[in-house]
């Protein structure tokens, strides 16, 4: 028998966590960033759910600096699956770091909303703490994680149970890399906002140029680098080339050799 | 290209972390800032040297320890094969992760240090691959660099590891490596000229055969129901097709309930297929004498086939807990794919090995095997702590 090719493969494992994750708890929703993991998340989610509406809602956390082309974004996407969006924003007198802040926002978001579980984008293969990520995630009251209390997955049996003051994050995409995201929007047809492709910007030090954005957040954390790539072809031609790897423009991730494990213990995602 | 995915384990300190980080390296996986970072790293660890395991150990713990807390997944592309690698814990305290690691592992590489030779924990890895069901075997005779890659040294470990595995029935390749210095992982190197064999991403690019089943006997689970849309008796079942062939037209039972239901259409994400052959995930609408049949756990095969409900089950267990078992029958919530039980389980006396043991458990409501064969997914198990969730062991019903 011949054997499925990656893509495929990845897509039936991905479909298969989302369905379970929405089996598995009774409240539950996705972070949204509109970068372009969580909007292909997006699109398997629906593909999982065809013809029904999603059973879940979006949820965004809004650092107050989102770009111009990300706000439209979320309103095209929450108008195109009928979903309702929840914002949550990082309150502006925090703005002594705002990257961080998010945690606490999210903490809340989960508590507001009462969510035993929140589905995201986040892949292995993006960054050394979530290279050991599981797909269900356990977090404690606080909602951070500890490495150390994390539930073993056997097989493809899911065992979580919410016990009280927990709450899981799933990571459907824990598997994919970043060629893999670009391959399947390639094949998909999948709309991500303009950043993601060569456009002309001014950016220190360069200058005013033709660039685009690798991984996207807000307006602070977010780099440029010169491109000419103007699709998902032209943009998998580039990741051929490059010499770095793909959050090496993070200004997020570069405070610590540690920074995102910090950050996903005190509750990032 | 396609997709292997392979766990590297072995015991303490034989240089799991540093043979993936070397191998990563050599593949053209690590980034020059990924490269810069490791540098940065060793010096926080105060190592002398770039230490490639910290490509792997990334958290804080793991670099301030020199030592693996849990699975890390690394990937590796080559033109013809995506290699999807679990760095696992050595540390037996760790067991349970490397465990995990092994259950949904395709390929096994066992990472042995040439000095110390065979010990009681190669053994008994050895013995967990052949629990797990993992028939194609890895072993990288490792730190060759520490024996001047001297053959005969190679050999004597070599022949010892064959007989262990020819005794358990496991097919294995043992290959000389170095992880340190990066011998025999991708190309050949002049310091093991003696060696004419594979070398490791040889051996992890070989194809393996995928088990064509769609001649078995239905088994499709139902991993979700979706009834709303649809007008009388119709259900949309969000399924696992574990093995045969799906056709609308044909009737399948639903062995909890003994109802049978008619296959109205197959489909995936909602393109129609009109003849399901491939296992896997599938959207199935189909129609019986009274809605609400079906639901979550439930498994529809072919009808005239026997398989019954039991509660009832015994089989083999590895206890995951076994360091602080302190009595034999305990509660535990049972759970096997889509469906979850509580349990009574009881452990039977075992004299020769406390990790591997028969088991009989009883569970309050019934759950449906084949009688005989059928698809090895039903009879997975996992027994969890009802308190805290935690697995307190996995196994196979009978």
């Amino acid at each position: 028998m011949v054997a499925q090719n990656i893509l495929s493969r990845l897509e039936e494992e991905s479909i298969f966590v989302i369905r379970e994750a929405v089996s598995s708890f009774d409240k539950i929703a996705m972070l949204f960033s509109g970068g372009k993991d969580s909007t292909v998340l997006l699109h398997l989610a629906a593909k999982a759910f065809t013809p029904s509406l999603l059973p879940f809602s979006l949820l965004h956390i809004d650092t107050g600096y989102n770009f111009p082309e990300v706000e439209s974004f979320l309103l095209e996407i929450a108008e195109k699956h009928s979903i309702q969006m929840f914002r949550f924003k990082v309150p502006s007198q925090k703005a002594e770091n705002i990257n961080r802040a998010q945690s606490h926002v999210l903490k809340e978001a989960v508590a507001g909303l009462e969510l035993d579980a929140l589905l995201g984008g986040a892949r292995r293969d993006e960054d050394a703490a979530r290279a050991k990520e599981k797909f269900f995630s356990r977090r404690n009251g606080n909602s951070e994680w500890n490495p150390e209390d994390q539930v073993a997955e056997f097989w493809n049996i899911t065992t979580c149970q919410c016990l009280p003051n927990q709450h899981y994050r799933v990571f459907p995409l824990n598997n994919w890399r970043e060629r893999d995201i670009w391959s399947y929007i390639q094949q998909e047809n999948i709309n991500l906002p303009s950043l993601y492709y060569a456009h002309q910007r001014t950016v220190s030090p360069l200058g005013n140029q033709r660039v685009r954005c690798r991984t996207m957040g807000d307006q602070l954390t977010t780099t440029f680098h010169p491109s000419e790539a103007q699709n998902s072809k032209e943009v998998l031609e580039e990741l051929l080339e490059s010499e770095l790897s793909e959050r090496s423009g993070r200004l997020d991730d570069n405070f610590s050799c540690f920074s995102m494990e910090i950050r996903k213990r005190e509750g990032y995602f | 290209m396609v997709l292997r995915k392979a766990a590297i384990i072995g015991n303490v300190d034989n240089g799991k972390s540093t043979l993936i980080g070397q191998l990563l390296r050599q593949t053209g996986e690590l980034k020059s800032d990924q490269i810069h970072k490791v540098e940065r790293l060793s010096q926080l660890g105060g190592r002398s040297f770039t230490d490639l395991s910290l490509c792997t150990d990334g958290l804080e713990t793991e670099v301030k320890e020199a030592k693996t807390i849990d699975i890390s997944f690394k990937f590796i592309d080559t033109p013809g094969v995506r290699i999807q690698l679990a760095d696992c814990p050595g540390h037996l305290e760790y067991f349970t992760k490397t465990a995990s690691a092994l259950s949904n592992s395709e390929v096994l590489v066992l990472v042995l240090d040439i000095n110390s030779g065979i010990t009681a924990q190669t053994s008994f890895l050895l013995k967990m691959a052949k629990f797990f069901e993992l028939n194609s075997i890895i072993v990288c005779v490792n730190k060759m660099d520490t024996v001047g890659f001297c053959a005969a040294t190679f050999e004597k470990v070599a022949s010892a590891i064959k007989e262990i595995s020819e005794g358990l029935e496991i097919k294995c390749k043992v290959i000389p490596t170095s992880g340190k210095t990066g011998e025999n992982l991708v190309g050949r190197t002049e310091k093991l000229v003696w060696w004419k064999g594979e070398t490791l991403m040889d051996c992890l690019e070989k194809q393996i055969e995928i088990e064509d089943k769609s001649e078995e006997d239905t088994w499709l689970g139902v991993q979700n129901v979706f009834g709303g849309s649809f007008s009388g008796a119709s259900e949309q079942v969000q399924g696992f097709l574990l093995s045969g062939a799906l056709r609308p037209g044909d009737f399948l039972q639903n062995r909890q309930t003994d109802c049978s239901v008619e296959i109205k259409s197959v489909t995936r994400w909602g393109k129609n297929v009109p003849f399901r052959i491939e296992t896997g995930l599938v959207e199935v609408r189909v129609e019986s004498k009274k809605a609400g049949q079906l639901r979550r756990g439930d498994w529809l095969v072919a009808e005239k086939k026997k398989a019954d409900p039991r509660c009832k089950i015994k089989g083999v267990f590895l206890d995951l807990d076994v360091g602080n078992r302190s009595q034999l029958t305990v509660p535990v919530r049972l759970c096997r794919l889509f469906q979850s039980e509580m349990a009574e389980l009881r452990l039977l006396e075992s004299e020769s090995d406390l990790s591997l043991r028969r088991f009989e458990a009883t569970l309050r409501h019934p759950w449906v095997f084949p009688d005989g064969g059928g698809p090895r997914e039903l009879r997975r198990i996992v027994a969890t702590d009802p308190k805290t969730g935690t697995p307190l062991g996995v196994g196979f019903v009978d």
